[in-house]
């Protein structure tokens, strides 16, 4: 070295010496859809020196002296990549990573990063990955269940009726929404009976405080289920088939046509016939006997308890497809995206609210949709200004059949034959047919002051127009005018704003605390029935119009690395629904006077990651919520032989969920989830008129109360040789009985009104081929081959059942 | 040592007798006896009360509830309700089958048990009486408008009538039914829900087996108040109706009561003559009109049964709040009440209003008597009166209380508060429909 250089060298170190330290910045991206990943590490090669990206994919190393560095980011479930920076003054570097080919047999605690960062805020989240279950043969129902809290229950086979009850709360207190759109929109082409695993990157279960930028009217909570988004070069297909000619398949197709441009497909089909066999059924025969009274044919009708029926009219048949255009990095967009699907959907119905003497043979629902969206973000000013838009424009359709001129009994035979058309589940024959219509909008605006004060301003607003025809449930007026009241267009207007403050506080942001207020507006207006059928000149029409106003907070502290504590709390409201409002033109009257659910919810909770080896690791989380419940709706009796929904009291719930997960990294992976409730009624609105209601202390009903789920996943290559690729997998789900009606302080309800003690297991073996293209799994549901699995009421489940599933990757 | 021998002979003796007294005992005649689970309970009440949300409650009290009657123990089913009461059973719809009736029994151990059962062709039997110890009749639903007879004792099928008739405007069935010797009156009601504008009374003859045919009375639309307002009865109830609303001499009182949630309903009593199956058109008895001649607005009364000797009683709306008349006059009169926020806001007024009283009315002179002792209450608070042992029990329902009042003439005494639960009606065991 001559003196030259080392003069250079010299005055170069001199230079760095008395350079002001700079800053290491940028945002880390999933490489698969562009998207940025939250909880990625960022360090400095050979240093302790580094950051976490935050929930937009960011970072920033601070305060590092320039030179010359290796960069390393890396994610769990992602393939780690290193890039070399010189450094002289702050300079941003951003991080693709690519999915690990691994993903589904590393058995990770802390998984998707995304679904981590969602349980890390001050509210109560739970945020299930979706990734961890799609060798199995599950749909979002099925996901749903493996969490603490969320109570999922069936009504049957693939495709049936499923109903979420949250924090002791169900119905239209729990909101589900599809990528953040309310499913209610969405219709019923696509819900969480139908969307298979493979579709669905993760779900998150927002507990009984929602943020704004999500949230709806949600009384108890909120579901998202999160698709998978690919905007690589990716073709992944599936099938699955099984019993009861079951058969599922999905395919997810995308396209990266350069840096800024990307095309997506994704479609998905289900077929099922269901006719899986019950037992205990009961099955009427009629005969005549002789009339010892009148003139006439007399009917004697018996029953017989009949075991292995088979169910004949309970079809499910569903298809999806979705074509996503992808722009990103543009001078006027960081994200654009357009989606346009169909659904469509068609599901024979054989029972109402319980399987009794009674069969459905001939009713149905057929429901499709043609829906487009666009998602927009863009950040300004160094991103501290960001701006978010989706809107959703949906064509929908849905028809309701429900008439027949016979009625059958389990075993197909015809027991009766009427003149006329008569129904098998409502009061009066229907042939409903609607157009329903809507478009949904959610705009977002944020302003991060600094690292550590954010300002959030959102608004929701959702549109709905229902019109159609009933052509067999009409009302004909005194001058002999005919009245289709599904003619009268329902329309429905909702507006929900919302404010948010994000604040960070202490030394390294232990303190995360959020505060924020909504405002909600709606609008409603429909056609009922005349009180007089047979005397009436107009078909009645009402409207609502009506405002709230909620708020709620949350804190998170952090005293250590792994440990979490947090308290949360909302003034939450749900809005009634059309057929609350405005009955069904049948038996339910009309409430034009319905006020909205209205609950205070508290949530307490802590959560400790803990790595107790260098191959054993361990989550646990303890939270406890209490729903304060007022002017609850229920159907109630109103008038002769007639009823309509009312604000039938007030209730509290309270309860306690605990979740622990344990993992060694190399072949195992065990969840528990307990959750422990109770839910009674505290008191009664002050107009009842029906004097004092002194059932306080009752327990509400049709509610579980303890319920828990146990999952293995038993990666077999430590106990076989390491060419063949094997996985073990089991869940149990344990319900314990509950009674379809309330109970006194001091009594007890009817034997024939619990639903009993639910056990269900499922398990299966997956395989994946060395090149993971190819995985191959079969499993079994109801592997104890329960008959008495119902988990709606005395609804029986498929007995032990077999699928098999396969997924190749290209 | 003696002492001893004869305490030993003593306790000896003793000992064996007690063996054999016990022995024999065991052994003998109650061999014979019933297990609690096989014990017909044939006295005593059984109480339901309806819970806000789902289910009816059912308790069995050995005797009548003195003080307090708390429910809070009894037993909660999906729905209970019975239409009749005969030889200590109760007939009724089975608590979780909406198309089978039953003949349920209280057990030794006082739990509601099933001992027979009959499944009907349609779906929510409703109507279901005995009319002797080898007969009973069911409305049988969802078909042709039928009365099906049965055997009590096991529900087999003895016959039925068919009761269609054109005459009624569409597919209907029965309500309820009263009874003069071998003639049933039912009430007709629209098959799908809702009701009509008149009332049909249609009338059976079960010895002959013929249909004798239906008479009707438009109680609303023929109707106008003293002070020239119109009145309607287009949702006609009729509570009260049964076996005990034939007199003595064999007229038969419909209290048609119609709903309160309406365009200015009526409520009326009418009469079906002794010897006749058609109304008496000139016999039309408005005991809130009688009782107040300024009632223009809402002159119901619900809650009506008849005790025998010409006289009833009735919750009656006596006086009109004076908010609702506010409120109507804003409207320009009730005949502009037909929104329906409109009649929402009627009905919370009259949720609040405390103007019914219960009274007793005399049905030969038309005349209304109020009741002292008893609060007044809404008149659309949930009403009946209950017949123990010829002493006539009336519910009171008020934010203040839920109790059972004692009837004495014109003058009422609490007789039990019911606690635990709401109030509902209560079954006698010993008493026969």
């Amino acid at each position: 070295m001559n003196f030259k250089t080392t003069a250079f060298f010299a005055v170069l170190s001199f230079n760095w010496m008395i350079s002001t330290a700079a800053d290491i910045t940028g945002r880390v991206y999933e490489s698969a859809n562009k998207k940025p990943l939250p909880g990625a590490t960022v360090i400095i090669q050979g240093t302790t020196t580094g950051a976490v990206t935050d929930e937009n994919g960011r970072y920033i190393i601070k305060d590092v002296n320039p030179g010359s560095y290796t960069l390393e980011a890396s994610s769990i479930g992602f393939v780690k990549v290193t890039k070399q920076v010189i450094l002289k003054s702050t300079i941003t570097i951003d991080f693709f990573l690519e999915e690990s080919s691994e993903e589904l047999e590393e058995i990770v605690i802390q998984a998707a990063s995304e679904a981590t960062m969602a349980t890390q805020q001050p509210i109560t989240v739970t945020s299930l990955d979706a990734k961890l279950l799609q060798v199995q043969s599950v749909s979002a129902a099925d996901v749903l269940r493996t969490s603490t809290g969320v109570a999922v229950r069936r009504t049957g086979g693939l495709g049936s009726d499923a109903s979420v009850e949250l924090g002791g709360l169900s119905g239209g207190a729990v909101r589900i929404f599809y990528d953040g759109i309310p499913m209610e929109y969405i219709g019923a082409g696509l819900d969480i009976t139908n969307i298979p695993v493979g579709m669905i990157d993760r779900v998150d279960i927002y507990k009984g405080v929602m943020p704004i930028d999500k949230g709806t009217d949600a009384l108890a909570g909120g579901i998202n289920i999160v698709p998978r988004n690919y905007v690589n070069d990716r073709l992944e297909v599936s099938y699955e088939g099984g019993s009861f000619n079951t058969h599922r398949g999905t395919l997810l197709a995308s396209k990266e046509v350069n840096d800024k441009l990307s095309l997506s497909f994704k479609a998905f089909g289900n077929y099922s016939e269901n006719d899986y066999t019950m037992d205990g059924i009961s099955v009427l025969r009629s005969d005549t006997v002789p009339n010892q009274i009148g003139n006439g044919v007399t009917i004697r009708t018996e029953e017989i308890l009949v075991d292995d029926v088979r169910r004949f009219h309970n079809v499910h048949e569903s298809v999806f497809a979705e074509i996503g255009v992808h722009l990103r990095d543009l001078s006027w967009a960081n994200s654009f995206e357009y989606f346009i699907n169909v659904s469509d959907r068609k599901d024979e119905i054989q029972n109402g609210f319980r399987i009794t003497d009674k069969v459905v043979a001939a009713a149905f629902n057929e429901s499709g949709a043609l829906l487009q969206r666009v998602k927009y973000d863009k950040t300004f000013f160094a991103d501290k200004l960001e701006v978010g838009y989706q809107g959703i424009y949906i064509r929908g359709r849905f028809r309701n059949r429900d008439a027949t001129f016979v009625e059958k009994n389990w075993l197909g035979e015809v027991i009766r034959t009427e003149d006329e058309l008569f129904p098998e589940l409502g009061g009066n024959a229907t042939d409903r047919d609607v157009d329903r219509n809507s478009h949904v909008h959610r705009a977002l605006i944020a302003y991060n002051f600094s690292d550590n004060h954010k300002l959030t301003v959102t608004n929701f607003f959702a549109g709905l127009k229902t019109q159609g025809s009933d052509i067999l449930n009409q009302f004909v007026n005194v001058e002999g005018e005919v009245f289709d009241a599904a003619a009268v267009p329902f329309l429905q207007d909702k507006n929900i704003a919302g404010i948010e403050w994000n604040a960070k506080w202490l030394k390294s942001q232990k303190l995360n605390t959020i505060a924020f207020a909504k405002h909600y507006y709606y609008f409603s207006e429909g056609a009922f029935r005349p009180r007089n059928t047979d005397n009436f000149l107009t078909l009645p029409i009402g409207t609502v119009d009506e405002t709230a106003t909620g708020y709620g907070f949350g804190v998170k502290y952090t005293p250590t690395k792994g440990l979490l504590l947090r308290a949360s709390y909302e003034n939450a409201f749900r809005i009634p629904t059309e057929s609350e409002t405005f009955g069904n033109l049948i038996t339910v009257q009309p409430n034009l006077e319905l006020r909205p659910e209205q609950s205070d919810n508290y949530n307490l909770g802590f959560q400790w990651d803990k790595r107790i080896s260098p191959n054993l690791k361990f989550r646990t989380q303890v939270d406890g919520f209490v729903r304060n419940t007022t002017d609850v709706i229920q159907v109630q009796p109103f008038g002769v032989e007639s009823s309509r929904n009312q604000n039938a009291g007030d209730t509290r719930t309270i309860g306690w969920e605990f979740s622990v997960v344990v993992e060694h990294d190399d072949f195992t992976r065990l969840t528990l989830n307990i959750t422990d409730q109770e839910r009674t009624f505290t008191g009664f609105p002050s107009n009842s008129g029906q004097g004092v209601q002194s059932t306080e202390g009752a327990d509400f009903p049709n509610t579980p109360f303890f319920f828990y789920n146990v999952q293995a996943n038993v990666g077999l290559k430590t106990f076989i040789p390491k060419s063949i690729d094997l996985q073990f997998f089991a869940n149990y789900f344990y319900v314990e009985q509950f009674s379809i009606v309330s109970t006194l302080a001091n009594g007890q309800a009817a034997e024939n009104t619990f639903v009993p003690d639910q056990r269900e297991m499922t398990a299966g073996l997956g395989y994946a081929t060395d090149s993971k293209k190819i995985r191959i799994s079969a499993q079994v549901n109801n592997l104890l081959n329960n008959r008495q699995l119902f988990d709606n009421f005395r609804i029986n489940r498929p007995g032990r059942h077999f699928l098999a599933k396969i997924i190749y990757q290209f | 040592m003696k002492k001893l021998k004869t305490d030993i002979k003593l306790w000896s003796s003793t000992l064996l007798l007690g063996l054999f007294l016990t022995t024999t005992i065991g052994c003998s005649d109650d061999d014979d006896s019933l297990s609690p689970s096989e014990v017909r309970l044939t006295d005593g009440f059984v109480f339901t009360s309806f819970i806000s949300g789902s289910g009816t409650t059912v308790e069995y009290f050995p005797t009548l509830p003195s003080g307090i009657a708390d429910l809070s123990g009894g037993t909660t089913f999906e729905s209970f309700g019975a239409g009749s009461v005969f030889d200590g059973a109760l007939y009724g719809r089975q608590t979780d089958d909406e198309r089978t009736l039953v003949k349920y029994g209280i057990d030794g151990n006082e739990e509601l048990v099933i001992d027979a059962s009959v499944t009907t062709s349609g779906q929510f039997p409703f109507m279901i009486r005995v009319l002797n110890e080898d007969l009973g009749v069911y409305d049988e639903r969802g078909t042709t408008p039928t009365l099906t007879f049965f055997d009590p004792e096991n529900f087999d099928i003895q016959g039925s009538i068919d009761i269609s008739d054109p005459q009624i405007p569409s597919q209907h069935r029965s309500q309820d039914m009263a009874r003069r010797d071998n003639i049933l009156f039912t009430v007709a009601r629209p098959e799908a829900g809702g009701n009509f504008d008149q009332v049909y009374i249609q009338a059976t003859d079960f010895e002959s087996g013929e249909y004798l045919g239906v008479t009707t009375f438009d109680v609303g639309n023929r109707f106008v108040t003293p002070l020239g307002i119109n009145t309607s009865s287009t949702f006609p109830n009729f509570g009260g109706f049964g076996f005990q609303s034939v007199d003595e001499q064999g007229n038969v009182y419909v209290f048609a009561e119609s709903d309160p949630l309406n365009q200015n309903p009526i409520s009326a009593v009418l009469k079906i003559p002794a010897g006749s199956t058609e109304f008496d058109p000139d016999y039309f008895f408005v005991p809130a009109l009688v009782a107040d001649q300024t009632n223009q607005f809402f002159p119901t009364a619900n809650g009506f049964f008849y005790m025998g000797n010409g006289l009833a009683v009735a919750s009656v709306a006596i006086g009109t709040p004076q908010e609702l008349v506010d409120y109507v006059v804003s409207l320009g009169g009730p005949q502009f009440l037909d929104t329906e926020e409109e009649i929402a806001q009627v009905t919370n007024i009259l949720f609040e209003a405390k103007n019914a009283q219960w009274s007793v009315l005399d049905l030969v002179n038309q005349t209304v008597t109020p009741i002292t002792g008893i609060p007044s209450q809404s008149p659309v608070s949930f009403n009946i009166a209950v017949e123990v042992d010829g002493v006539f029990y009336l519910t009171v329902q008020t934010e203040e209380e839920n109790a059972y009042y004692r009837l004495d003439g014109t003058t009422a005494t609490k007789a039990f508060d019911i606690v635990g639960g709401t109030i509902g009606r209560f079954y006698d065991l010993s008493k026969n429909n």
